[in-house]
């Protein structure tokens, strides 16, 4: 349990407070992403807003990458205990609070195409 | 494109929607083909005609698919806490004694998973107005060429 506390916790801190595009690969996604969202909302090229939009989505998918491996750790259903569910609690509202943030940067970014 | 779902009829997902992988949202003990049922089922509801429109249309899958395992977690829950009741019970309660005491003691678990649903339909409710507004707003852009065609097409007739 110490341990994998631990080790969710180097990946919300390292996974989360870096930003997506630290990665070149997914950094390559998010230009290829901005520039189909830019084309859906009629744009030549993709501007700030279309590029802000794919970034908020790779950050989401980030986390609910980061929310199915905490659930499939804790595995309540299939059989965990209270403290799994108590570790997992936690570890859910840590991660919600990024996802709000992160569908909040993506509205803006929609409202501003 | 293999990580997305099969669509039934003709909406097809742009192909930039396979950087999205859709398998990020279903658990380990969760079934795949459960979930590309409920996608489609949405996509079909939604009908999105452009790549905006479809991850909006897989959030509110996502969304729900999210809701239906916290019911699950919260059901198992309810169940647990009542067995676990019921067994340190020495005097023979009714069923209904047992899920007051499993409800009281495991009351902080499942206030959490009802808050975190609550959390759930509210961002799915404002994904599917903010689907509404667009659709709102392209339809209005498409009305607004056809008044421009029609427009030019009266100028030629005279």
């Amino acid at each position: 349990m110490r341990g994998r506390a631990r080790s969710s916790r180097n990946a919300l801190r390292h996974g989360l407070a870096v930003p997506v595009e630290a990665d070149p690969h997914v950094r390559d996604e998010v230009k290829k992403l901005a520039k189909a969202i830019a084309a859906a909302a009629g744009l030549a090229r993709p501007g700030e807003a279309a590029h802000a939009f794919a970034e908020a989505e790779f950050d989401l998918l980030r986390i609910r990458k980061l929310k199915s491996t905490v659930c499939n750790e804790a595995g309540f259903v299939a059989g965990g205990d209270l403290d799994d569910l108590a570790w997992l609690n936690d570890k859910l509202s840590k991660l919600a609070r990024y996802e709000r943030r992160a569908f909040s940067r993506r509205k803006r970014a929609l409202r501003s195409l | 494109m293999s990580n997305l779902p099969a669509i039934k009829q003709s909406y097809r997902p742009p192909a930039e929607l396979a950087l999205l992988s859709s398998k990020a949202s279903v658990l380990d003990t969760e079934s795949y083909t459960e979930y590309k049922r409920l996608f489609d089922e949405v996509i079909d509801a939604l009908k999105s005609v452009d790549i905006i429109g479809w991850i909006l249309a897989k959030d509110v899958a996502d969304i729900t698919w999210e809701i239906r395992r916290e019911r699950l977690t919260k059901a198992e829950l309810m169940n647990r806490g009542q067995h676990a009741a019921s067994m340190r019970s020495r005097a023979s309660p009714s069923d209904d004694q047992h899920l007051a005491s499993a409800f009281i003691e495991w009351f902080k678990y499942i206030d959490a998973i009802d808050r975190r649903i609550a959390q759930l339909e509210v961002r799915r409710g404002n994904i599917l107005a903010e689907i509404e507004r667009r659709n709102d707003r392209i339809a209005q852009r498409l009305a607004a060429a056809v008044d421009v065609e029609d427009a030019e097409y009266s100028e030629l007739a005279e």
